[in-house]
């Protein structure tokens, strides 16, 4: 009799699998994207962009990305253009997806992060992909690169290995909110030399944008000047260690006041050429647009740091 | 002690019975459970069912709309965050609570905006239809939150709309009789735990049965 009553609990349980059972309980969410669909999204990514190359024109990339990363991807394809004078055009890509990390959001927009081994450039792009609305196409928003060697610190995720987004305006245990470090990195670039007590790390993001801009200060009979400042944080994402991933983007103003009786010649190619075309008799200004990952901290004695980053010049004009 | 846990098993041996006699008999040998139709009363040109409609996940959700035979329309199953942003700023009529066999709660959402794109261009849903007159999906309810949309496709409205629903559940049937027999083996041990009676097993000692073998001297 026990061994039937045991075959019978056993049954019902099996075929229990199967019975009606409330929804899990994560509440009116979306996971963003799945990993299948992540495919189907980059493919389509990079067969506009492939476009993009083959033509360099920047039309095919509007079907694909947006904002930022479209002007700075517009600019390039402007100068390689200007470049074309002596070079064909190289529309080698290898984009291979290392890693896929949606987050469960409860509202469009809808937006995923991916990360990707650029075998061409020998870099890790860092991107991500945004829906803005149920009917809109997905397209990329950010895509800060690093070296290989850069390590990113392991993200934070739910019981669904969902990504925790977090608040850019919220400090929390972090050492300073995600968007008080973007604007902390615009003023410390404003500083054209280290200062004493810097609250985020002087490190190799910082010290290149300043060779760059000494270089240009350096130029003969030419008065320069540079002016950062930071755009508003949308994307922060939790990592395991309790610090948090930030994606920033620092917008870029370089200015040339030409002393009078004397003319800029920019060399054949470079990106001033591109903009600022012909001769500059008297003034010009070059746009910027920087895409910054920053790692912040946990509370403590670190300071925020960039890992990597995209940028390039946007817009230009000159006389 | 013995009588109260064998109380105890035969009333849990009436519940499982009663519910599994009602399981097997609302779903028959078909696995189905099948309610309507019933006329929902709208004058919107779509209609929407809250998340909090379809709070269970598992079974099969086959769903048929009748409207105007001449009217063209279009039933769709997808994630709500989904469906609320497509249809966040157009005229509805929101279902927002349903209990079973059939009672539902509506509300009228205003709004001035058409529908962002046509249903059939947007790449999000689980399961859809378009039709003329009638129109039928099925979607197996899935555990992230869920919505059912109803759009007079080219104009018009959705009134005289009519919803015929039917559940299936893999196997129900099969459930039912389960848990009657769980309930026979259930009220059995009850009914012998209250009787008393001890287990014997072939081969024990009972002490109070023994009785030493004491024969008197001559």
């Amino acid at each position: 009799m026990r061994r039937l009553a045991l075959a019978v609990v056993l049954a019902v349980l099996a075929a229990g699998c199967a019975i009606p059972h409330p929804k899990d309980s994560h509440g009116v969410t979306k996971v963003a994207a799945s990993d299948t669909e992540v495919e189907q999204i980059y493919d389509r990514y990079r067969d506009y962009r492939k476009d993009a190359l083959d033509l360099l024109d920047e039309q095919p990339l509007t079907a694909v990305e947006s904002g930022a990363v479209l002007a700075i991807d517009t600019g390039a394809l402007r100068v390689a253009r200007r470049l074309l004078l002596t070079k064909a055009p190289d529309d080698t890509q290898d984009l291979q997806i290392r890693a896929v990390y949606a987050p469960r959001l409860d509202a469009y927009p809808l937006w995923f992060i991916v990360v990707v081994e650029d075998g061409v450039r020998d870099l890790t792009k860092v991107q991500i992909f945004q829906r803005q609305s149920s009917t809109s196409p997905w397209l990329l928003v950010a895509s800060p690169e690093t070296l290989p060697s850069t390590e990113l610190p392991a993200f934070d995720s739910d019981t669904t290995d969902a990504l925790m987004p977090a608040d850019p305006f919220r400090q929390g245990q972090l050492v300073m909110s995600p968007q008080k470090a973007v604007n902390a990195y615009a003023a410390t670039l404003n500083n054209a030399a280290p200062t004493e007590d810097p609250v985020v790390s002087e490190d190799s993001f910082v010290t290149q944008m300043r060779a760059v801009a000494n270089k240009q200060r350096q130029i003969d009979g030419v008065t320069f000047s540079q002016q950062w400042t930071a755009r508003p944080v949308q994307y922060v994402i939790r990592a395991a260690d309790g610090g948090v991933l930030v994606f920033g983007t620092l917008a870029r103003v370089d200015d040339y006041q030409i002393e009078e009786g004397r003319y800029i010649d920019w060399p054949e190619g470079s990106e001033q050429k591109a903009f600022l075309s012909g001769r500059l008799y008297s003034s010009g200004e070059l746009h910027y647009y920087h895409q910054i990952l920053v790692y912040i901290p946990p509370d403590g004695d670190d300071k925020p740091v960039v890992l990597g980053q995209y940028g390039g010049v946007v817009d230009g004009i000159g006389y | 002690m013995r009588r109260v846990v064998g109380s105890v098993l035969m009333l849990f041996a009436v519940v499982a019975a009663v519910l599994g006699a009602g399981i097997a008999i609302v779903l028959g040998t078909d696995n189905r459970a099948e309610t309507g139709p019933h006329e929902i009363e709208t004058s919107a040109p779509v209609v929407v069912t809250s998340p909090e409609v379809f709070s269970w996940a598992g079974p099969t959700l086959t769903m048929r709309i009748d409207v105007d035979k001449d009217q063209q329309l279009f039933i769709g199953a997808a994630n709500a965050v989904d469906i609320a942003d497509y249809v966040g700023s157009t005229q509805r009529t929101e279902i927002s609570s349903y209990n079973p066999p059939w009672s539902i709660g509506t509300r009228d959402v205003f709004g001035d905006a058409p529908l962002p794109a046509a249903p059939g261009q947007v790449d999000w849903w689980m399961a859809q239809s378009t039709e003329t007159g009638s129109a039928t999906i099925s979607v197996k309810l899935p555990e992230q939150a869920f919505s059912l949309v109803v759009i007079a496709v080219g104009g018009g409205d959705l009134d005289g709309l009519q919803v015929t629903a039917s559940y299936d559940i893999d196997g129900g049937f099969g459930i039912g009789l389960g848990l009657i027999g769980f309930a026979v083996g259930l009220g059995l041990f009850g009914w012998i735990a209250v009787q008393g009676r001890p287990l014997v097993r072939e081969g024990e000692l009972i002490e109070d049965e023994f009785e030493p073998d004491v024969r008197e001297g001559v």
